[in-house]
């Protein structure tokens, strides 16, 4: 028993890409698999091994690690968009989420079309949605840009707008990854003053970042991955300096 | 199915986003519904009314778009919603919803070219001088029948799809072989005539053959359809449906990844 109720609960949680069989299959690689079957094993790779790690509620939580550390395979399951090979993953509240360059949009929609349909596919209602789409417009500093196809947006603009309907969605547990570093720096600073705001509303907030300056400055908690497995997770501070050392702790 | 119940409004945002999207680059834009079934109508009217004079039909042009509406609209779902999975990755890969809602929208946003199209059948059943009786009641049941039918293809094509790229040519492949197959040109009571039994009732087991021939005999003859035939046409939908909906459940979960 804990004080303070985990709100993202991982447990011993492992993801298997299977790299030959994970791609659509074809049908002469079906055929080759069926003949080759004795002699050749599946190439397994594990995106993610035997994870485990909770968040409490209102507690914030920065991901550290190289590329192919697992970092965006892990956000993946934690918005539920895939699931874990084995362990469980338990998130109990609503996630507002903006996985890298503009999440969930359609090109040939325009700007507002996308909100309409991002916003509902977050699960928020038809009348929240019209009560808070001028707000979300007026925070991505679109302007008249707002009714163009988002095929014409520059990648700074598809950010803007990314962002400023994960944070207009109400949510429990926001989660960003990289995107923030796209924007210009006077939008940077609003999105951090807007994150800090939405923390200390107690929401809980994750954020993936190369940068450790990020991670130090918006989380208490970090979490160090390496090739799919927990290097280290504790004070960000202390994770943050073991990460940028590049020394891996004693085990 | 109560998670889709709460998705109602993403499932409209769907469909507004799929016709939007399909006409937003094009100057006709909607006429475009009425256009193809009309130069479809004209070439089956020239090669099965004069060149090949063996279909002698009364009202023959509303007797080719019984046909042809149906099938239609069959085959602009099933096109549409086999690859629909794989158009809407990037939505699928960042958010979490039930994938269902996918398949789904993209069938039911094809329904205005249903409607569309089922407004000139109208005009030409006026023009005909054909009577406007009770038995055109049966419609909203037929076309329902076929919609229920052509989600059940939809959720087993689409999740396939995702796995097995081939899918789509298959797919394709089939739809030419039951345009072939499916009474659209002539009437199903010629292959009743020229097949024998055994194969006359797996013809008629294509819920499309069930439900174009049940339309042709409220529409042309003012009946209701025969018993039997729409049975089979009720049941062959009803195991689509059951199919389709284990099938997704199953496979659903891994579709984000093999995107």
């Amino acid at each position: 028993m804990t004080l303070t109720e985990p709100i993202i609960r991982v447990d011993k949680v492992s993801k298997r890409f299977r790299l030959r069989l994970q791609r659509p299959f074809i049908l002469h690689e079906a055929l080759r698999r069926l003949l080759l079957r004795s002699t050749q094993k599946d190439e397994d790779f594990w995106a993610l091994k035997d994870l485990s790690f909770s968040v409490p509620k209102g507690g914030s939580l920065g991901i550290v690690g190289g590329n192919g550390a697992g970092k965006s395979t892990l956000l993946s399951l934690l918005i539920g968009a895939s699931h874990p090979t084995s362990g469980t993953i338990m998130v109990s509240g609503k996630v507002g989420a903006l996985l890298e360059l503009g999440a969930g949009f359609h090109p040939d929609l325009t700007g507002r079309e996308n909100i309409l349909l991002n916003a509902s596919l977050s699960g928020l209602s038809q009348s929240d949605i019209s009560r808070k789409m001028s707000d979300i417009i007026d925070f991505s500093e679109l302007g008249d840009f707002i009714d163009v196809p988002i095929r014409n947006y520059s990648s700074g603009m598809n950010v803007r707008l990314g962002f400023s309907v994960a944070i207009h969605v109400d949510p429990e547990i926001l989660i960003i990854d990289e995107a923030l570093s796209v924007g210009d720096a006077d939008f940077q600073k609003k999105s951090l003053d807007r994150i800090q705001q939405i923390k200390s509303n107690g929401a809980t907030f994750i954020v993936v970042s190369h940068s450790v300056g990020t991670v130090e400055s918006l989380c208490d908690q970090a979490l160090w991955l390496d090739h799919g497995k927990l290097i280290m997770h504790g004070e960000a501070s202390e994770v943050c300096a073991a990460y940028a050392s590049g020394s891996f702790p004693q085990a | 199915m109560e998670s889709i119940h709460k998705f109602k409004y993403t499932v409209w945002n769907l469909i507004l986003k799929d016709f939007k999207t399909q006409y937003r680059n094009m100057s006709l834009g909607v006429l475009w519904s009425v256009l193809n079934p009309l130069v479809m109508l004209g070439v089956l009217i020239i090669v099965f009314g004069y060149i090949n004079r063996n279909a002698p039909q009364e009202n023959f042009a509303v007797f080719l778009l019984l046909g042809m509406i149906p099938y239609n609209f069959f085959s602009l779902c099933v096109n549409s919603s086999t690859s629909s999975l794989i158009n809407n990755s990037q939505i699928i890969k960042k958010m979490s919803f039930p994938r269902l809602i996918i398949p789904l929208s993209t069938v039911l946003a094809q329904v205005i070219h249903l409607i569309i199209q089922l407004g000139l059948l109208f005009l030409f059943v006026i023009i005909s001088g054909i009577p406007i009786t009770l038995s055109f009641l049966w419609l909203p049941l037929i076309f329902m029948v076929e919609l229920l039918f052509i989600l059940g293809v939809a959720m087993i094509c689409s999740v396939l799809d995702v796995f097995f790229r081939d899918t789509k040519y298959i797919v394709q492949s089939i739809l030419t072989v039951l345009f072939w197959l499916t009474p659209i040109f002539y009437s199903a009571s010629r292959a009743h005539d020229n097949l024998p039994n055994l194969l006359y009732k797996l013809f008629m087991a294509n819920p499309l053959a069930g439900c174009i021939e049940a339309a042709r005999r409220a529409v042309l003859f003012n009946s209701p359809p025969e018993v039997d035939l729409f049975v089979i046409a009720c049941i062959v939908t009803l195991a689509s449906l059951i199919i389709g909906f284990i099938l997704f459940r199953k496979l659903e979960k891994n579709v984000a990844d093999y995107l």
